[in-house]
């Protein structure tokens, strides 16, 4: 072979990820929305509450951004109200079941045996009804208010939660570190808590930050069919139901709640995609 | 000169602008066994890839050439490449019962993959397997054909993978550690097997494989592979007991090897 | 030679979708102090089962394990812990057997910390013990997806030791490394017997390394014992008819 043999050079186009910035774009989107739900008192031009007959159902403009609805009430204070009435029990569900799904899952995952099959008998019936029905039957025997619809709804939605555990801890169980724990004379609580808990963390976090919106939409539809958060309390769901016979007329009193549903999902769920990303484990090994 | 099989020069291989095999050449001649030897990471199973056109997303040759048969490979159209699969260049993974589809037979599956390159008849196809399995002294190659993966032993799911890349009868066959999941005795049969292969039908191949043991048994030339770069090739015996470069020496040096006394 | 541990006639059956599968069959062998004990044989012979019982991961259905005299299968809660500091593991995949979320230096430091030995006096010996593996002290804070197969299997014999053990089970600790590190380890593995008079339960599939570092062997073939004596012997005169084959199998 000569020195002077031609070698074939290639471009090669190198493809970046830009998870980061996407996590850093998304994640501070849906910081934004929790913080505005968290002083949602402090931010509202005017008192959500106060009814002015005189200003009923004025277009958005001069000086209501969003307009009023047919009590005169200002709409975007009573969106940025609503936000905390929504989002923080919609975030309260997500915590509920995350924790009581996840203590079924790894237990049944652990433990296995007897116990297991019956409980996952018990999370496979709940699976089998059709959700919001189940939860529209459990919301009315409890009578409305909020905080029976999330009770309501976290009956419905906690099977989820330990599926997955239970999967993700009969598969860990069986790894080598954790016999390696064992050697080490770590009892069962220290195993669980220590090597089981953190590495299932992952996927449950997807999980759950995934269905914050979800859960935010069915607060607002449990509320929109009167179940949920009471009349005069700002609610998206319920403000909904005000608005829809206006729909004609003034939609502003139907969409104004019906987009910060729209947008507050999406952010949510554009967030727990990104957040996947980071955690996934194929990506992180890099 | 006459042109070789198989002819790597100069090549690079990069995953994401990052180097990870760097000026490898060779040549294999029909009828060659070549192996390549490294520990893991040392872009051994890479080059095949890359020959094979299945370097992935991320993945390019960014220097140098590879030439099937005088054509070159990198350049052709990616439905060239996909057409020389197989009937040109046959492979062999490390895992074939998990590169097997699940759910259908080993007959099936094996009349698909030789229909995409010449029609033959389902009966034609299966006559030529069961001649296959008689060939590498296989019993039962009736039951085999009519079983799923998941049914076979992992010996007996590498020795389908051999024959569903034979069946084609490939001038080349690449291996990618083809017997490392494999138990000793089993593995014994499987390189025999793949020696019975190049003895009736002129097959070079390419055996990319950790075992030192596996490549002295059946090659002729050995390429010792060592952080992306090629740091010896040659011949068979005078890579193992005349290595000259210092890695190569400790790699041999590294083998355990069972006194017979 | 005083006998640490003897296997007495230990027998296994699992279940698969309730047809019986004998894993182990009447195994019996005997691993006297300071030496080395190779269990060799294909994958799925039972040979990992062995060392699943003996260290309590598994149940046997019947049979006997004894260390130094003492019956151990029915220990639990605070002795079955008292057992580990005298029984230690080295597993096939080391990067599988450290906790991915948690440093190799936490690894090491587990089963000093459950002696309720002090944070600070517990580094003070991980230290210690990663020199002795000949690791630099900075792996400790690494994790396992950090490190090389070769180190991580380093570290997990340094975790191995931590406790001070007298028998360490090798479950094919060496079979997923290059071969390069894997002469590193069984050398490692050599200078810890001489050292610190551990005695070593190897189990493998490789009849070179058997021939290298145990003392005796014992071939196990379909979850029985075909043949046992000592390794050269065995190798280049075997009485039995599947050690013939296994032996003629090495290239």
């Amino acid at each position: 072979m000569s020195m002077e043999e031609k070698i074939t050079v290639r471009k090669q186009k190198v493809v970046k990820s830009h998870t980061r910035q996407k996590l850093f774009f998304f994640g501070g989107l849906a910081i934004a929305v929790l913080l505005v739900a968290a002083f949602a008192p402090y931010l509202t031009p005017y008192d959500p509450y106060e009814q002015d007959l005189s200003k009923a159902l004025l277009p958005p403009g001069n000086g209501h951004l969003l307009g009023t609805d047919r009590y005169g009430r200002d709409m975007l204070s009573r969106v940025i109200m609503g936000s905390q009435t929504t989002i923080f029990s919609a975030l309260l569900l997500v915590v509920i079941i995350t924790i009581v799904g996840g203590a079924v899952g790894i237990f049944c995952g652990w433990h296995g045996g007897k116990l297991d099959a019956f409980l996952m008998r018990v999370s496979d019936i709940f699976l089998a009804f059709p959700g919001m029905v189940f939860a529209i039957a459990v919301a009315s025997v409890l009578s409305g208010g909020v905080i029976n619809a999330v009770v309501a709804l976290a009956c419905i939605s906690w099977p989820k939660y330990a599926r997955i555990t239970r999967s993700q801890a009969m598969m860990i169980k069986h790894l080598p570190y954790i016999s390696a724990a064992k050697l080490s004379g770590s009892g069962t609580w220290k195993i669980v808590w220590k090597h089981i808990v953190p590495n299932i963390a992952g996927p449950v976090i997807v999980t759950a930050v995934l269905d914050i919106g979800t859960m935010i939409m069915e607060i607002a539809g449990l509320s929109f069919l009167g179940l949920g958060a009471a009349p005069p309390t700002a609610e998206w769901g319920s403000m909904m139901s005000n608005g829809r016979s206006m729909l004609q007329t003034s939609p502003w009193v139907i969409l104004s709640p019906g987009c910060a549903i729209f947008l507050t999902v999406i952010i949510f769920n554009l967030a727990g995609d990104t957040v996947r990303d980071v955690l996934d484990p194929k990506q992180r090994k890099r | 000169m006459k042109t070789p099989l198989l002819d790597v020069r100069h090549v690079e291989i990069s995953y994401n602008g990052r180097p990870v095999v760097q000026d490898v050449s060779f040549q294999v001649e029909p009828g060659e066994i070549l192996g390549i030897v490294g520990e893991s990471g040392s872009g051994k199973s890479t080059l095949i890839k890359a020959a094979m056109g299945l370097l992935g997303i991320g993945g390019a040759v960014t220097k140098g050439d590879i030439y099937y048969n005088g054509r070159n490979v990198i350049d052709a159209k990616p439905d060239e490449i996909r057409r020389m699969r197989g009937p040109a260049m046959g492979m062999i993974f490390q895992d074939t019962g998990a590169s097997l589809c699940p759910v259908r037979s080993i007959g099936d599956q094996l009349y698909e993959s030789v229909n995409q390159h010449e029609k033959a008849s389902r009966e034609e196809v299966r006559q030529r397997a069961l001649d296959l399995f008689e060939k590498m002294r296989l019993p039962d190659g009736d039951r085999i054909l009519n079983s799923y993966p998941f049914e076979l032993s992992g010996g007996m799911n590498q020795r389908v993978g051999i024959l569903m890349a034979m069946v084609l009868r490939p001038k080349l066959l690449f291996a990618d550690e083809p017997t490392s999941a494999l138990d000793v005795t089993v593995q014994a049969q499987v390189v025999r097997e793949m020696i019975q292969m190049r003895e009736a039908y002129g097959t070079g191949i390419v055996i990319v494989t950790h075992n030192i043991g596996v490549v002295e048994y059946m090659a002729d030339n050995i390429a010792v592979m060592y952080r992306g770069n090629l740091v010896e090739y040659g011949k068979k015996e005078d890579v193992i007991y005349h290595p000259r470069e210092d890695y190569t020496k400790r790699l041999i040096g590294s083998v355990l090897r069972v006194n017979r006394g | 030679m005083e006998k640490l541990l003897e296997i007495k006639e230990i027998k296994k059956t699992f279940y698969k979708k309730k047809i019986p599968f004998v894993a182990v069959d009447n195994i019996c062998f005997d691993v006297e102090k300071g030496e080395c004990f190779g269990l060799v044989g294909e994958s799925g012979c039972g040979k990992s089962t062995i060392a699943k019982i003996i260290t309590h991961l598994i149940t046997p259905d019947t049979g006997s394990v004894l260390l130094n005299g003492e019956e151990t299968l029915f220990l639990r809660g605070k002795k079955e812990r008292k057992l580990y500091q005298d029984i230690q593991m080295v597993f096939q995949t080391p990067q599988d057997s450290f906790d991915p979320r948690r440093t190799l230096g936490d690894g090491i430091m587990e089963s000093m910390r459950n002696q309720g030995m002090k944070k600070h006096q517990a580094k003070e010996r991980m230290y210690e013990l990663l020199e002795m593996v000949e690791l630099p002290g900075e792996f400790a804070s690494r994790y396992p997806h950090e490190v090389s197969g070769g180190q991580c299997q380093r570290a997990a014999i340094a975790r191995a030791l931590a406790p001070n053990p007298q028998l360490m089970i090798c479950d094919e600790a060496t079979s997923a490394l290059d071969v390069t590190v894997q002469a590193q380890i069984v050398e490692l593995l050599n200078k810890l017997r001489e050292e610190q008079g551990l005695s070593l339960l190897l189990i493998c599939h490789d009849l070179a390394l058997v021939q290298k570092l145990c003392d005796r062997v014992l071939v196990m073939y379909k979850g029985g014992g075909v043949e046992q004596g000592v390794p050269d012997e065995v190798i280049q005169n075997p009485q039995n008819e599947y050690t013939k084959i296994l032996v003629d199998s090495v290239f």
